[in-house]
């Protein structure tokens, strides 16, 4: 008896140990850590998906799209004239006058009427690093390797968490010009900014040698330009080196040469096609053919978005959008001026025709924007009703202008650059360029990308780097030298930012 | 050692008993009864002296005993805790009283090292054993506090006298630096103590640190034990003590062991208490038209033209007619009263070595001295000890407590509600039927219920396999439900009235199975192996729900969903559940008990450390010398017993959580279709975190001399705290917004002694003890995340190579007198001014605040690191004397070199500021404040409310408050009357006890605020606390 008792509790104290490890893993129910996850192919999707939405979510924190990339040019008023809305909307619109004479402190000020606008996100660089973080975690826990992912995946997630992270510089530095930059995984450390035109040259550098890992085109089209592909990548190298090549002026030929070559690269890759006007609701709802990348905002999965974070909310009415009371008139008009520019009198435009009515030049909230008319989202109702939009961010049309910008600053292939133009404004159904009328070739293909590309977030950014923001001649809010020197062109840096960090130094302008 | 022989001879000669036959005997009768307090002692061993010692019988349940023995013999009474008593039978010598003396010596003590007993003599580690007896006669409603004073280097601040409630214990100074919150509200990460109540972990600060300014009842794990039921309470202060308790004991470990039964014929005793809350002295103020008056001419003294007018518009300074203004309201009245309370408590237990039992069962209540809060305690503890032979035992014990708490509207520590409330002007009515205000509602009448239900259940078997071997398995389950209920009236909240359930469940499912083997070659060579395995099974979930607009205040239910009136709820996020396992291993060996080795090794794993590196390994080393044995001091007759004690350990706590380690990933929904998952960018993953160390260095001597009547215990240590961890903010480019650190480190060193003497001889009617501690701890803080010279945390300063928790104020270095003593800036001509504002400039009567960044400015860069608001020195004095029937005790604490800030007087001068509020105004008599140039003051004008917000005099952030909180308290007094044997039993009773006895008594201070020990754990004395009150108690202790 003694002897069997003995054994048996030896062996149960023998055994504890063996069953030690497995009683010792516990899955919390509620969360999962991080060395539970990175356990399959579909965790590492499941994180990459979750990078984009960060950058959508942030891109529709606010009206961040038309606010850096349209709003600052000077063109845009609110509309006081036969405006049916209410006041208090009316009062909160008056913005956008702040806007176009780059009144900042204004628009951020928390005492104003649209302080609910939120504009002071646009302030807050953490969302783009913490995007920047997540894609680095991605790249490091990709090459750690995840059971089950090939080499061709596991080459493919790196690329994309590359992108993803040069993009995010490439948003930043147009907004804050100097950024921290950095791509190690969980870095924690105090950097101070760098210049953006190194910044740049670093991201130029990386994604030139992950760009081949990404596909052409992904074989699920739910992906179709919601993804980073090749084109993606070839269209971001392109808008980096034309960014860089308005700053770094000694070396501006050798970013004309990369850009120009990248968009031979999205040409001759057969991937992308001009959409027909009549089909252009396609473009504007998102993953067409002529999409190179987009955020995708759909009501599908994830419910209503903030219809305030797209440019067609504030050039639309009812019946473009839903009924209510704030959507009886538009909530801001482009200057007659800056359309009657772009669309000469008697110069046939199906553009012209199919974007605006009667009311274009009234300069009232009678006016209307009609590209970003579309299907309103079924089953929403009232003033959030809104069309299904993407957010643009590169589409072929625009990479087509930019190569022939490109090409022309060149200065020695004046036909391939003709011919990039001209590809644009036969789809719009207007007259070949034919060489220099009222503009100049370089002037041409800039008013063409205005035209092409009005709302989505570009015009602002194409006045910063070819300096036109300092003419007259193409802004109503021009900069001088110096303003421009001084950095007014980028955003305020919320002070935040300064904590944690001696070596932060915000804005000079905006001080 | 020693009684493990005693006990197992007793028993060997127990079940061989009746066997002895002798001739030419003597009848002997008589009592055995205990010296000290007169009561009658059963289960005394009663054994005939010779060569061969022979056990004639027990004393029975009333301490007769009746042997028969040959005639001139000796006869020796033992009894376990008791010194062994020989008296010589002569012929015709028949009716006996035996007083038997309660055993002082230590090195007799049984103390517990990783779940077995051992004889003190023969362990290394630091530890000091209080019993049960000590801590009686005090109705308290958590027994911890009745600690303090009693152990050289346990501190126990009560600094909350909110019943239910725990204070700070902290054993051998800082061991953390997680300082939440500012100012008042300040808050330090307890690092309490383990507590193992009947060799069962139970963590203090689980239920406490959650319910702390939190949602839940905050009821205390402690606050549930009955003190009547606590047999012993052992602090374990060294790393050598507490390395087989693992991580979990780094902070030092207590056991706790309750009562076992031990009466052959079954027992009933009963205690009762009786006792008086009474709240300490409250503030002086100002009632009725005097306090109009004087807010009056405050106006008409400071203010200007403008002001006066403004008199006419404030209906509570002009409308004196008006009865809504025209009152004088002891608002503190109404708050703070004296209360009556009760405590009974019955003990029902019996049997004998082979069998017993215990049942206790308790019911304490107390009201809280703040209107609507309280405690109640209702405790049921079964407890089962059988031995059918020499080899089995079994112990099986069942406790089940509630605890019911009302925390009123305030959170239990701090009553800010009523603070404020009771500082409402004089001249507004006071509660009626038909009005009060709605923080009076609120204070009164929110109905705030807290209930936590507890149950413990543990069972331990023994059995030894072979001589020497012992083979153990314990089990136990310990389950917690807390809950709140809150209903706060429509009239209390703006006409909506609210209700706030909540709700969590707590489980622990402990098992530890163990083996011990002692060997012992020719008694010289001892050896003792123990070995165990413990695995933990803890769960955590909590809720609530919070939904606001009943139709009216009687009709609370039943409450549905609905989405204008839920405001919140679900299940909270802390949800865990943890498993734990570990083994620990311990060796002794000692030389004839001369020369002791202890080497003890423990690993830790927890399913929270990650796989990397599951093991927390706690080493330690002993050595001891009982240098009394050596033939050198053998002769000298007055040395009892003399050691000295070195001890090396290390406590190891896991590292961080997995989620700490590798980082949260949540599931975020969808993007085109796909799910979402992403890392939580609050905290950044940090896989490289190392464990928190403790390192401790003892070196203890004991001394015992003339006959264990003076006895000395020192200890000196040196423990160092290494990557401690530590929450740091990251710069916004990293996207985290903290990491969890592990750069910090501090050192906490100090010494210990206890000094015991009991001068009056063995035969002397009186018994006399007093018994004196003290503890010096000095700590630093050795390092800081990145490097830091010093982190500024509120008003706490966290400084590398200063005192680990120090102040961060403004030095004021005075008053000015005059105009013309403020400094002026030599560049621009102007005065020294506030940076508040550009015009603040300062003028007579302002406060001089040392300009330290030297321009002219006074901002937060002019502050400095001053004061340290941890004690230097703590340490009690206990005293008992007992003649006769009577006996008196008397327990004292004290706590010097401490930095406390007297927020509480600040916050009576900022009262004075607004003379048009509703406030009340207090008397400033005692205050020597600026009123002319020719007078010297100390404190500046409190008077001049038109300047108050702009240069902001009374802030609490200065040095002007920071004063010496050192104090001298007796704890409690106890004067006790036991009757006669004769008169109890003419009562039917077996023995009766009365006694009074008075808690918290006095507090000796030159502190000017009212209490130096009620302030936070980091040395704030916030108004908004909970007071601590005055007990005066009558009890009983009925024996049947």
């Amino acid at each position: 008896m003694k002897k069997i008792t003995g054994f048996i509790f030896i062996t149960i104290i023998g055994l504890l140990p063996l069953g030690c490890k497995k009683f010792l893993d516990v899955k919390p129910m509620d969360k999962l850590s991080g060395n539970m996850f990175w356990k399959s192919p579909s965790d590492v999707n499941a994180f990459t998906m979750d990078l984009y939405a960060k950058f959508r979510n942030k891109l529709t924190s606010t009206e961040f799209m038309p606010a850096v990339g349209d709003l600052r040019s000077g063109y845009i008023l609110p509309a006081t004239i036969n405006n049916s809305n209410s006041a208090a909307e009316k009062a909160i619109r008056e913005v956008y006058s702040k806007f176009a004479t780059n009144d900042l402190r204004s628009v951020l000020s928390t005492t104003r009427e649209w302080k609910n606008l939120n504009y002071s996100s646009i302030t807050k660089w953490v969302d783009f690093y913490q995007v920047i973080q997540g894609a680095n975690i991605l790249c490091d826990q990709v090459d750690k390797g995840v059971p089950d992912l090939t080499d061709a995946l596991t080459k493919q997630f790196h690329a994309e968490g590359v992108f993803l992270r040069c993009l995010a510089y490439f948003f930043m530095v147009r907004i804050y010009g100097d950024v921290v930059y950095y791509t190690k995984a969980y870095d924690q450390d105090v950097h101070p900014r760098e210049n953006f035109v190194d910044v740049l040259n670093s991201c130029i550098k990386e994604l030139n040698d992950y760009k081949k890992y990404l596909p052409l085109a992904y074989s699920d089209p739910a992906y179709t330009a919601v993804r980073a592909t090749r084109g993606a990548a070839n269209a971001l190298l392109m808008n980096m080196n034309m960014w860089n090549a308005g700053f770094d002026k000694a070396n501006k030929s050798r970013y004309f040469q990369a850009a120009a070559d990248e968009g031979k690269e999205i040409i001759e890759s057969n991937t992308y096609k001009l959409v027909s006007l009549d089909e252009f609701a396609q473009v504007m709802k998102g993953r067409s053919q002529e999409g190179i990348f987009e955020f995708n905002q759909s009501t599908n999965y994830e419910g209503l978005p903030n219809f305030r974070a797209f440019f067609g909310e504030i050039m639309l009415k009812y019946p473009e959008k839903g009924a209510g009371g704030d959507n009886n008139s538009s909530h801001a008009y482009f200057k007659a001026k800056f359309l009657a520019r772009l669309y000469p009198e008697g110069q046939a435009d199906r553009r012209k025709d199919l974007w605006f009515d009667a009311n274009m030049l009234s300069e009232t909230g009678n006016f209307e924007f009609l590209k970003f008319k579309g299907d309103i989202i079924s089953g929403a109702t009232g003033a959030g009703s809104i069309p299904e939009w993407d957010l643009i961010i590169f589409r072929y049309a625009g990479i087509l202008l930019l190569r022939a910008e490109a090409l022309e600053e060149l200065g020695n292939n004046d036909v391939e650059a003709i011919k990039m133009l001209n590809l644009v404004r036969q789809r719009a159904g207007t007259a070949d360029y034919s060489g220099a009328g009222a503009y100049q070739l370089s002037d041409a293909i800039f008013n063409e990308r205005c035209k092409e590309l009005m709302g989505e977030g570009q015009l602002y950014f194409d006045l910063v780097r070819t300096g036109r923001i300092m003419n007259m001649e193409w802004t109503d809010d021009p900069l001088t030298q110096s303003q421009f020197d001084q950095g007014a062109w980028t955003w305020p840096i919320d002070p935040s930012a300064l904590l944690e960090n001696p070596s932060m130094k915000l804005n000079i302008y905006w001080q | 050692m020693r009684k493990f022989s005693i006990i197992a001879f007793i028993l060997c000669l127990c079940f061989s008993g009746g066997l002895f036959a002798q001739t030419a005997k003597v009848a002997v009768e008589g009592e055995v009864i205990k010296k000290t307090d007169q009561e009658v002692l059963g289960g005394v061993s009663i054994i005939l002296d010779g060569p061969k010692k022979k056990i004639l019988g027990f004393s029975d349940d009333k301490g007769h005993f009746s042997v028969s023995v040959p005639d001139n013999s000796d006869l020796i009474f033992m009894f376990v805790g008791y010194n062994d008593q020989k008296i010589n039978i002569a012929t015709g010598k028949s009716d006996l009283v035996v007083q038997m003396e309660s055993s002082d010596n230590l090195m007799d003590e049984v103390v517990v090292r990783g779940y077995q007993k051992r004889s003190r003599e023969v362990t290394t580690g630091a530890s000091f054993i209080v019993t049960g007896k000590e801590i009686q006669d005090i109705p308290v409603s958590n027994a911890e506090q009745l600690l303090q004073g009693k152990v050289a280097g346990l501190n126990i601040q009560v600094n909350t006298g909110a019943p239910g409630y725990r204070g700070t214990a902290a054993i051998r100074g800082v061991s953390g630096i997680d300082v939440s919150g500012s100012g008042s509200s300040s808050f330090l990460s307890p690092t309490s103590p383990l507590y193992v109540i009947d060799g069962i972990p139970v963590e203090a600060d689980a239920d406490y640190s959650y319910g702390f300014n939190t949602s839940g009842p905050g009821v205390s794990p402690l606050s549930l034990i009955p003190p009547e039921d606590i047999q012993t309470i052992e602090v374990l202060k060294d790393a050598q003590a507490t390395s087989l308790y693992g991580s979990r004991g780094a902070f030092g470990v207590i056991l706790v062991t309750t009562r076992r039964g031990n009466s052959k014929i079954p027992r009933v005793r009963y205690t009762g208490n009786f006792f008086m809350n009474k709240p300490p002295k409250l503030r002086q103020t100002l009632g009725g038209n005097a306090e109009r008056s004087a807010k009056i001419a405050e106006i008409l003294a400071e203010g200007d033209y403008d002001d006066y007018l403004r008199i006419s518009g404030t209906p509570i300074l002009a409308d004196s007619l008006n009865p809504y203004y025209n009152n004088s309201t002891n608002w503190q009245d109404v708050f703070y009263k004296t209360t009556g309370n009760q405590t009974h408590n019955l003990s029902i237990d019996g049997g004998n070595q082979k069998f017993n039992y215990k049942a206790n069962f308790g019911y304490y209540s107390e009201d809280g001295i703040i209107a609507n809060t309280g405690f109640k305690r209702y405790n049921t503890t079964l407890n089962m000890d059988y031995r059918p032979n020499d080899k089995l035992h079994v112990f099986v014990n069942l406790a089940g407590g509630v605890g019911k708490q009302l925390k009123g509207d305030g959170q239990g520590l701090f009553q800010t509600g009523v603070a404020d409330n009771a500082s409402v002007s004089s001249l507004l009515p006071g509660p009626s039927l038909f009005l009060a205000s709605s923080g009076v509602i609120s204070a009164l009448q929110t109905d705030n219920k807290n209930l936590s239900q507890n149950l413990r259940v543990n069972a331990e078997i023994s059995y030894l396999l072979l001589p020497g071997l012992n083979l153990s398995s314990n089990g136990s389950y310990d389950y917690t439900v807390g809950t709140e209920e809150t209903f706060t009236p429509a009239a209390a909240n703006s006409l909506v009235s609210t209700i706030y359930s909540y709700n969590d469940r707590n489980s622990t499912l402990y098992n530890r199975n163990g083996l011990t083997y002692s060997k012992s070659i020719n008694k010289e060579h001892n050896f003792f192996f123990n070995a165990f395995n413990e695995i933990y099974v803890k769960k955590f979930q909590a809720g609530f729900i919070f939904q606001s607009g009943t139709p009216n205040d009687q009709f609370r239910g039943p409450l549905g969903f609905n989405n204008y009136s839920s405001k919140g709820g679900g299940v909270l996020n802390n949800y865990s559940e943890q498993h734990l396992s570990s083994f620990a291993g311990a060796f002794s060996y000692d030389y004839r008990k001369k020369y002791v080795l202890d080497l003890t090794y423990r690993l830790d794993a927890s399913s929270v450390a990650g796989f990397d590196n599951p093991y927390a390994k706690n080493p330690s080393i002993g050595l001891r010398w009982n240098f009394n044995k050596e033939k050198l001091f053998e002769k000298l007759d007055w040395l009892t017993y003399s050691d000295i004690r070195m001890t090396w350990g290390r406590n190891i706590q896991p590292s961080g959580d997995i989620f700490s380690l590798y980082g949260t990933y949540t599931p975020n929904g969808y993007y085109i279709g796909s799910p979402r998952i992403g890392l939580n960018y609050d905290v950044v993953p940090n896989s490289t975190l190392a464990p928190t160390t403790n390192t401790t260095y003892n070196l203890g001597f004991d001394l015992g001399m003339f006959d264990s009547k003076f006895e000395v215990i020192f200890d000196t240590y040196y423990k160092k705290v290494d990557n401690l961890h530590r929450s740091v903010n990251l710069p916004t480019t990293s996207g985290f917004n903290t990491v969890l650190s592990d750069h910090a480190g501090l050192i906490d060193y100090g010494y210990e002694l206890t000094l015991t003497a009991r001068p009056l001889p063995a035969s002397s009617k009186v018994t006399w003890s007093i018994s004196v501690n003290g503890a010096i701890n000095k700590d630093y803080l050795t390092l800081l995340p990145n490097n830091l010279n010093e982190i500024i945390d509120g008003s706490t300063v966290l400084k590398v190579g200063r005192n680990t928790l120090s102040n961060y104020l403004l030095k004021t270095i005075g008053v000015y007198a005059s105009n013309d003593k403020v400094p002026v800036d030599p560049v621009t001509g102007l005065r020294y001014r506030s940076g508040s504002s550009g015009t603040a400039f300062f003028q007579e009567g302002d406060p001089f605040w040392q300009d330290l960044d030297g321009d002219y400015v006074l901002t937060d860069n002019d502050k400095q690191v001053l004061g340290n608001s941890q004690p230097v020195v703590t340490g009690g004095m206990n005293t008992f004397i007992s003649y006769k029937n009577f006996s008196i005790n008397i327990n004292g604490s004290f706590t010097l070199n401490r930095d406390i800030i007297n927020d509480a007087l600040a916050g009576r001068l900022r009262l004075v500021k607004d003379p048009y509020g509703s406030n009340t105004l207090l008397l400033l008599n005692d205050i020597n404040y600026w009123k002319s140039a020719e007078v010297q003051a100390s404190y500046p004008n409190p008077y001049d409310f038109k300047r108050a917000d702009l240069i902001n005099p009374f802030r609490s952030d200065q040095s002007l408050f920071q004063e010496d909180g050192s104090y001298f308290k007796i704890n409690n007094i106890t004067f006790a009357y036991s009757f006669e044997k004769s008169f109890a039993k003419r009562m039917h009773l077996n023995a009766l006890r009365v006694y009074v006895s008075s808690n918290n008594v006095f507090t000796f201070s030159n502190y000017s605020g009212p209490n130096p020990e009620n302030v936070t754990a980091l040395g704030y004395d916030a108004s908004g606390g909970y007071p601590v009150a005055r007990t005066y108690n009558v009890g009983v202790n009925i024996e049947f």
